[in-house]
C-alpha cells in the first residue's frame, strides 16, 4: 500500500507557493465568512455593501494570486533551466 | 419595417458570423485523426484558449439567469465570487494544469481515458463515460432553454420557440461535426466577446433608464424591497448553510471537471498556459457578473411582481418593452452567445465520450480513426436531436436537473484528485472510486429530494456536499479491501507530474 520516496504533490514547497495558498485561503474566507459581518443594506458608492465587499475581495484575491502565480511560473523556468 | 426584424436581422448576422467562424479554414485540422478532432492535437495558445474557456464555461445562467438571481434574491448573487474566482485560481491553476500535463503526455481524449490510465481499463471506462454523459444532458437542455426563450421573446414569437431551439441545434450541429473542437472554440471566443459587450451595454442601458444613478436605483430598491440588499435575500435562499456550500461545492467543484473543461485542458498548448488561464480567466468571469445587479435591480423596479420563475424573464420583458429594437437584437445574440458557447462544448465533449468510451471501446475496437469521426459525428447530431427534444417540454425542472448535475460530476472530483495530486499513498483503488460515487450519488439525490424535509436547518447543506461528505468515506473504506491499481501506471503517471511539478529543485 505505502510507496517509500514519494513526494506528496498536496503541500506547497516553495515560498511563494505557500504565500499563494495563504492568499488564497485568506482572501476565500473574507468572502466566505466575512462577508456575513458586513451584511447591511448601506450603499458604497450606489453599490450594496454585500455586493462591494465580495466583488472587491475578488479582485484583490485575483491580482494577489496572479501575482504569486507569476513568481512561481519564474522560479519554475529557473528550475528546469528555460 | 417592424421592430422585431431588427432583431431578426442582427440575430442572423450573430448567426453568419458563428457559421462562418466554426467552419472557416483556420478550424481545419492537419490530420485525420480522433485526437485532432474532438480534442486540438496541437494546442492552442494562450489568447484563443483564454477566450474558449471564458466563453465556455459561462452557460445560459449568465443571460438571463443571473439577472434573474438578483430580481428574485438579491445580493445573494454576490456568492458568484466563491465560484467565478475559486475555480479559476484554485481548480484550473491547481487541477487544469495537471489534467494538461496527463493529457499531452499520454494524448488523452477523453475524461474516462486519464482515470482508466490511473485505475485501470475494462467496463470502469463505460461506467465513467455513461455517468458523466448521464450528468450532461440535463446541462445540455438548460443551455438551449434560456436562450431559445430570449429569442422568441425578443421577436414577439415571430420565431416560436420550437423554431429557435432548431435554429441553435442546427447552427450547433453543423460547426461542431465540421471542424470539433476547433470549430467549438473559435466560435467560443466570438460568443466570449460578443456576450461579455452585450451584457455592459445592458447595464449601462439600464443605468441610462433609471436617469444614470447608481444610488437612485439603491434607494429605489431599498423603497421597494429592502430585503434585496442583504442576505438570506427576500426569499431566505441565502442561509449561511446555503452560503457556505452552495458556491463551493455546489458550482466551483464540479465547473472545472465538466468534460468541456477536460478537453479544453487536454488543448492547451502547454501546462503554462494552462496555468496562466487560471491566473487571469477569473478577471473574465468575475467581470461578467459584475453588470448583473444593476440590470436584475433595474428590471426589479419596473417588474417587482415578477416571482418564481418569472423572474428569469424580467430582464428580456425589460428589452422587449423599453429597448431600441436594434439594441435589445445585440442583447438576444449575447444570450444565444452564452447558451451556445457551452451547448456546443457539452456535445463536443459528449461525442467523444460516446465514441471513444463506448463505441471504440466495446463494439468496433479496429476502425480507423476516419471511422471513428464519422461516428462522433453521427453522435453530435443525436445529443443535440435528443437535447432539442427534451427541451421542446416545459417541465420547469431545468434549474433541479442543472442541481443534479452539479452533484453527479462533484462525485467524480475523489477519482481526479487521485490521478492528478500524487500523495504518499496510493489511497483510492478502482472499486472504491466506483463505490463512492455511487454511494455519493445517491446521498446527494436523497438529500435533494428529502432534505429539506429530514434535516435540520443548521446542517441543511448543499447535496453536492453531503454527497462528497458519503462518497469519500464509502471511497476509502471499500479501497482499503481491494486490488491498487497496476504500480507500474501509477508510477508512469507520477513521474510525468513530478516532472513537470516538483522539479529536481537541487539543479
Amino acid at each position: 500500500m505505502t510507496e517509500p520516496k514519494v513526494k506528496s504533490h498536496l503541500m506547497p514547497q516553495t515560498l511563494w507557493e505557500k504565500l499563494y495558498l495563504a492568499w488564497f485561503f485568506f482572501c476565500f474566507l473574507a468572502v466566505y465568512i466575512g462577508t456575513w459581518a458586513v451584511n447591511k443594506p448601506i450603499p458604497i458608492l450606489g453599490m450594496p455593501l454585500v455586493f462591494v465587499w465580495c466583488s472587491s475581495w475578488g479582485i484583490v484575491w485575483l491580482c494577489g494570486c496572479w501575482f504569486l502565480g507569476t513568481k512561481i511560473a519564474r522560479e519554475d523556468a529557473q528550475i528546469k533551466g528555460e | 419595417m417592424e421592430s422585431w426584424h431588427y432583431t431578426v436581422i442582427i440575430v442572423i448576422a450573430y448567426s453568419m458570423l458563428i457559421l462562418w467562424l466554426g467552419t472557416g479554414r483556420w478550424t481545419k485540422m492537419g490530420n485525420v485523426r480522433m485526437d485532432d478532432y474532438f480534442k486540438v492535437a496541437p494546442g492552442f495558445g494562450f489568447v484563443v484558449l483564454y477566450l474558449g474557456i471564458a466563453g465556455g464555461f459561462h452557460t445560459a445562467f449568465a443571460i438571463p439567469g443571473s439577472m434573474g438571481f438578483y430580481h428574485a434574491h438579491g445580493v445573494a448573487f454576490a456568492a458568484n465570487v466563491l465560484w467565478t474566482v475559486f475555480t479559476p485560481l484554485g481548480m484550473i491553476y491547481f487541477i487544469g494544469s495537471r489534467i494538461t500535463c496527463l493529457g499531452r503526455k499520454f494524448n488523452y481524449i477523453t475524461p474516462a481515458d486519464m482515470l482508466v490510465d490511473y485505475f485501470g481499463d475494462g467496463k470502469f471506462r463505460a461506467f465513467i463515460a455513461l455517468y458523466t454523459l448521464s450528468c450532461c444532458v440535463p446541462l445540455m437542455t438548460a443551455n438551449i432553454t434560456g436562450p431559445a426563450r430570449l429569442l422568441s421573446g425578443g421577436t414577439d414569437g415571430h420565431i416560436p420557440y420550437l423554431g429557435a431551439l432548431l435554429i441553435m441545434g442546427v447552427m450547433v450541429i453543423i460547426y461542431v461535426t465540421s471542424s470539433g473542437l476547433r470549430g467549438v472554440t473559435w466560435t467560443t471566443v466570438a460568443q466570449a466577446i460578443w456576450m461579455f459587450v452585450a451584457v455592459w451595454a445592458a447595464a449601462f442601458w439600464c443605468l441610462n433608464l433609471i436617469d444614470g444613478d447608481l444610488l437612485a436605483l439603491f434607494n429605489k430598491i431599498q423603497e421597494a424591497e429592502p430585503a434585496l440588499l442583504t442576505l438570506p435575500g427576500p426569499q431566505g435562499l441565502a442561509t449561511p448553510q446555503w452560503w457556505v456550500t452552495w458556491p463551493v461545492f455546489g458550482i466551483a467543484l464540479y465547473w472545472a471537471i465538466l468534460p468541456r473543461g477536460f478537453m479544453f485542458f487536454y488543448s492547451a498548448r502547454d501546462v503554462a498556459t494552462t496555468k496562466k488561464i487560471g491566473l487571469t480567466v477569473g478577471f473574465y468571469l468575475m467581470a461578467l457578473y459584475i453588470p448583473a445587479m444593476v440590470i436584475g435591480f433595474t428590471a426589479y423596479t419596473y417588474f417587482p411582481e415578477l416571482s418564481g420563475s418569472g423572474a428569469d424573464s424580467s430582464f428580456p420583458r425589460l428589452l422587449a418593452e423599453y429597448a431600441p429594437a436594434w439594441f435589445a437584437g445585440i442583447i438576444v445574440a449575447g444570450g444565444l452567445a452564452a447558451g451556445m458557447s457551452s451547448l456546443d462544448a457539452d456535445t463536443n465533449a459528449n461525442s467523444a465520450m460516446l465514441t471513444k468510451d463506448v463505441y471504440a471501446s466495446f463494439i468496433n475496437k479496429t476502425a480507423t480513426d476516419r471511422h471513428y469521426i464519422t461516428v462522433g459525428r453521427g453522435f453530435v447530431v443525436f445529443l443535440v436531436a435528443i437535447t432539442v427534444a427534451a427541451a421542446s417540454y416545459d417541465w420547469g425542472l431545468v434549474v433541479v436537473m442543472i442541481g443534479v448535475t452539479a452533484s453527479m460530476i462533484t462525485q467524480l472530483l475523489p477519482a481526479v484528485i487521485a490521478v492528478t495530486v500524487p500523495m504518499k499513498r496510493v489511497w483510492f483503488t478502482k472499486a472504491g472510486i466506483t463505490a463512492g460515487i455511487v454511494a455519493g450519488l445517491g446521498a446527494s439525490l436523497l438529500t435533494r429530494v428529502y432534505g429539506p424535509e429530514l434535516l435540520p436547518s443548521i446542517i441543511r447543506f448543499d447535496p453536492s456536499f453531503w454527497g462528497l461528505v458519503v462518497n469519500v468515506p464509502v471511497a476509502l473504506l471499500v479501497s482499503r479491501f481491494t486490488a491498487q491499481p497496476d504500480p507500474a501506471a501509477v508510477a508512469r503517471i507520477r513521474a510525468a507530474l513530478d516532472d513537470e511539478f516538483r522539479p529536481d529543485r537541487s539543479r
